[in-house]
């Protein structure tokens, strides 16, 4: 029994440690630079790979080398990603920074797939640590013990390091008044470089030691940084010892603990349905700490140095009747696409591309609502799209086929569950909200794919058969979200009662045009995406929306004129959680089905980058956004660029050279990445901002006049 | 509240202001402010001095909600507040300007102004107005902003940004906003830091001209200023009230002196 116990103990033990020193590195590089570093989990991915490297030639042996050089390499990566993409950010908000770490996550996952493949390696080990040996009367694997070991080495020494070195106390105080330490005469910014490359190498260790364990994938990086981020934010930003006591303790947790026969007593569990929250407790654990203890376990109150979020326009090139113009012109144009459709446009374009812009328009624009007018950036938005989707799918499927009545379900529940998540997450400011948000979309994430066993022969069945009524029979084959399949081939009613039209099959003739079942639904479609748009312009016109502006702008002003911040932001998030939910309802629509990805956290990344990339605070901003982020998908998966280099390479007779080039430009996400860095250095306010940037070096007769006062658009994005 | 046992103090101390208790604020071990009473009556002009770091924003903070206050209390027009948030006393009348400039940077000079007024009449309308009904359609308030503007000197520039403002404009404009919140009593924390001789008194009138009636509560480094516009002094030292009275007694008074000559600043 003990035997088991310490076996049990000591699966923990491994992934803590990995855990410990991923978070550690991690939280050291935010208390000194204030760095949300995402990438830190391909880097960690990296350490893997380049250990592959060095071990596939020299075999076994090759691992204590491995163990020793790709650390310095990724540490190396790490000070040239800190030199030439981070520090340049260092006087803006601490959220660019997570902008910038996401879009280095694409390229390097796509790198790491472009240059060892998609396909999982495994890494050999050296003869000692592998095996088992006997002890305790039983027998426990040798790499097991190692890993625990040599994690426990590094880390004593990084924490030496940091307590007893000149490095180490000038690290500290960094942590605590980096100007101040500028000001002692000390150049921070070289010791931000190696911070920022130490992190890195703890990373590649963790990487080197957990690949040695299983193997090298890649998604090896993004299955780890999730619960890396959470054990930070647990032990408090900044803190080390927070770090490694939150990693080793969620290892512990998460292998052992809350494992079916933990504690190895024949008859007994701890809590019996704990198990069945297995992907689940991190989160709810985050989730708890930061509520009761907003700064996490072992952070210390720190100010939060806030640069502003950059918005779109700061003044607008155009007068308010331009706007009007161009606006009208848009949506005309919009409206005309489908009659194109067959004839100028391939029919999928309308029916599939443009359809999947409009919904993304529409989910970007509620996210701008509260990111580039609250100045609330949540990693969680997910969550509502998610909600609207399975909500409409679970009544279509359950209930009725009126469209009607599922999108007013999804709406009143997006609703409630916006006020609850923002109730508990507007507590809390900053990195922390973006960490909370992403907590409760991950949740709910796991509750869809689980939710169904609990029901069909779970904890749920067990509590349900309680209820007077309910017998097993009717739940076993209940279904709410289709567990990890998801929930297809719902029909779907557009009216109410006997009243309404079914699209499918449908077809409107007029003259040379056809419009098929799906172009009527892009109407639809389109119809309330700009339904939607006018609503929210009317919202931020009104007192409630000039009150949020100005909580962007200042939120302590704005509480010492009298408003409660966080109950604009409550409010707004609320608002923001409907259109959200909209967006995935109209999704759930137009697929039709609902499978768990429309719960997945890469969601929330993209519609930020979507935002992002066409201006945070301009309500046309996000939709721009969605349209470039969908048509240059489009056009690198076609090829086109792949296609026209090979092209124009041939043409100037260097086609040996054509042939050789590989296909890189069809990997979409690292072409994305590498647009969305460029971004966020160069362009940060989105592409809203160009014609403003462009205006001093435009011929005089272009230029605005903005002679009268009256004419002149108010001062920043509000429209 | 307490009682002293003299009816005559009750009286008094019910319609003071502002009031403290034994106000107290630690940060860690560092006492910073230590055991402040004070009591500010209405109509009064009340000036805060001491040498730096004697905790005059520190007691800013305490009586305007920025911090809480680690012992005592705070009274407001005879209605305690210790616990109420920031924006609760200043709906009930207090208004606050800051040391640094903060203004709305990114909005107009009129949307800075209108949303202070806007905070003053939200009774006036409800929650569906409040969401769809553009600002531009309340003309109680946007009169009101007019007037104000008006008043503080920058309806000329009133569509501008704030962020375009000269520096003593955007004084201004702060002041237009603490008296757009409507208070009964401001409390400025060096108003005119930074200005020159000419802004400084141009400062100091517009903040009589326009705020004649409030009871105001300044904190600020230029002695001669204070001793021309006060009618008491309060003076901080390490946390402590070391003295408090009329302008003459203070300048007087030799442990004041001390102070200054020992904080080595005047």
């Amino acid at each position: 029994m003990v035997e088991a116990l310490v076996q049990q103990l000591l699966d923990g033990l491994t992934v803590g440690m990995v855990y410990a020193l991923l978070a550690s590195g991690l939280s050291v590089i935010f208390g000194v630079m204030n760095v949300i570093n995402f990438a830190h989990g391909e880097l960690f991915g990296l350490g893997a790979y380049f250990a592959l490297a060095v071990v596939s030639p020299l075999g076994g042996v090759g691992f204590y080398l491995a163990l020793l050089v790709a650390p310095l390499i990724v540490g190396g990566i790490g000070v040239l990603i800190e030199r030439f993409t981070v520090r340049p950010l260092y006087d803006r908000n601490p959220l660019y920074h997570i902008l910038l770490t996401f879009g280095l996550v694409l390229i390097i996952s796509d790198l790491v797939i472009l240059v060892w493949g998609p396909e999982p390696t495994s890494l050999s080990r050296p003869e000692f640590i592998t095996g088992t040996f006997d002890a305790l009367g039983g027998s426990f694997s040798r790499y097991a013990v190692f890993m625990i070991v040599f994690g426990s080495i590094v880390t004593a020494g990084v924490w030496a390091v940091l307590n007893y070195t000149r490095y180490g106390l000038i690290v500290r105080a960094g942590a605590q008044d980096r100007r101040m330490v500028r000001n002692l005469g000390i150049d921070i910014d070289q010791y931000y470089s190696l911070v920022f490359g130490a992190g890195a190498a703890l990373a590649a260790v963790a990487g080197i030691v957990i690949a040695g364990r299983g193997q090298v994938t890649p998604g090896l990086g993004s299955a780890f940084i999730i619960p890396a981020f959470v054990i930070v934010v647990l032990g408090g930003l900044g803190s080390f010892k927070g770090a490694v006591l939150g990693g080793i303790g969620v290892g512990v947790l998460q292998e052992s603990v809350i494992k079916p026969d933990f504690p190895a007593i024949d008859g007994f569990t701890l809590v019996p349905a704990l198990p069945q929250f297995d992907g689940m407790i991190i989160f709810i654990l985050m989730i708890g700490v930061l509520v009761l203890r907003p700064r996490g376990l072992f952070g210390s109150e720190f100010n939060e140095e806030s640069g502003q979020l950059l918005v779109g326009a700061d003044r607008s090139l155009l007068t308010d009747r331009q706007r009007q113009f161009l606006g009208v012109g848009t949506v005309g144009l919009l409206a005309l696409l489908p009659l194109a459709s067959g004839s100028l446009l391939e029919p999928s374009t309308v029916e599939f591309l443009m359809i999947r812009i409009l919904i993304w328009g529409l989910f970007a624009l509620s996210l701008d609502f509260i990111m580039g007018y609250a100045g609330l950036v949540s990693l969680g938005h997910v969550l509502f799209w998610g909600l609207g989707s399975y909500t409409a799918g679970t009544v279509l499927t359950n209930a009725t086929e009126s469209v009607l009545v599922a999108a007013a379900v999804a709406l009143a529940v997006g609703t409630a569950v916006a006020y609850v998540v923002g109730y508990l997450s507007i507590r809390v400011s900053g990195v922390y909200f973006a960490m909370i948000t992403l907590g409760f979309a991950e949740l709910y994430h796991n509750l869809v794919i689980d939710i169904d066993g609990w029901i069909q022969d779970g904890w749920l069945h067990t509590v349900l058969t309680a209820v007077p009524g309910v017998d097993s029979a009717m739940l076993v084959d209940f279904e709410l979200t289709g567990g990890s399949e998801g929930l297809f081939g719902f029909s779907t009613f557009y009216g109410v009662g006997d009243i309404g039209v079914h699209l499918d099959g449908i077809a409107v003739y007029l003259g040379p045009v056809t419009l098929t079942d799906r172009l009527l639904l892009y109407y639809i479609i389109l119809s309330v995406l700009v339904g939607s748009f006018f609503i929210l312009r009317r919202i931020l016109n009104a007192p409630f929306g000039a009150v949020l502006k100005g909580i962007r702008e200042n939120e302590t002003r704005v509480q010492f004129l009298g408003y409660d911040p966080t109950v604009y932001k409550r409010r707004a998030f609320v608002i923001s959680g409907m259109f959200a939910t909209l967006a995935g309802v109209l999704s759930a629509l137009s697929n039709p089905f609902v499978s768990p990805g429309a719960a997945e956290w890469l969601k929330s990344g993209e519609v930020i980058i979507m935002v992002v990339l066409g201006g945070l605070g301009t309500l046309f901003g996000p939709l721009i956004g969605a349209f470039v982020f969908f048509g240059l998908e489009e056009i690198i998966q076609d090829g086109v660029v792949f296609d026209s280099l090979r092209g124009l390479l041939t043409l100037v007779g260097l086609s040996g050279v054509a042939d050789t080039i590989p296909d890189f430009t069809r990997r979409w996400r690292l072409v994305l990445g590498t647009v969305f860095v460029l971004f966020v250095l160069f362009l940060p306010s989105g592409l809203v901002s160009v014609p403003a940037k462009l205006e001093p070096y435009l011929p005089d007769r272009f230029r605005p006049t903005r002679a009268t006062p009256a004419e002149q658009p108010t001062a920043r994005g509000d429209d | 509240m307490a009682t002293t046992g003299d009816p005559a103090a009750d009286a008094r101390e019910s319609t003071a202001m502002l009031r403290t208790e034994g106000l107290v604020k630690r940060f860690g071990s560092f006492t910073a402010i230590d055991e402040v009473s004070l009591t500010v009556e209405r109509g009064e002009f009340r000036s805060i001095i001491g040498p730096n770091g004697a905790g005059k924003t520190t007691l800013f903070n305490l009586i305007s909600g920025a911090l809480d206050a680690t012992e005592g209390a705070v009274y407001f027009n005879g209605e305690e507040v210790t616990d109420r948030p920031p924006e609760k006393r200043i709906q009930l009348g207090m208004g606050r300007s800051f040391q640094i400039s903060n203004v709305l940077d990114g909005l107009s000079v009129r949307e800075n102004v209108r949303l202070a007024v806007q905070a003053t009449r939200r009774d006036s309308y409800g929650l569906l107005e409040s969401l769809f009904r553009p600002t531009d359609r309340y003309d109680e308030i946007n009169e009101a902003v007019d007037r104000i503007l008006e008043q503080v000197g920058l309806a000329a520039v009133a569509e501008e940004t704030a962020a375009a403002l000269p520096y003593g404009d955007k004084r201004r404009l702060e002041i237009g906003a603490v008296l757009a919140t409507d208070p009964e009593l401001v409390l400025f924390d060096e108003p005119t830091a930074g200005m020159s001789p000419e802004q400084t008194q141009e400062t100091v009138d517009l903040i009589r001209d326009v705020l004649a009636e409030q009871s105001l509560v300044l904190v600020e480094h230029d002695i001669e200023l204070v001793m021309e516009l006060s009618d008491s002094i309060t003076v901080l030292n390490r946390g402590e009230v070391i003295a408090e009275g009329s302008p003459e007694a203070i300048a007087n008074d030799p442990e004041v002196q001390d102070a200054y000559i020992g904080g080595a600043e005047l």
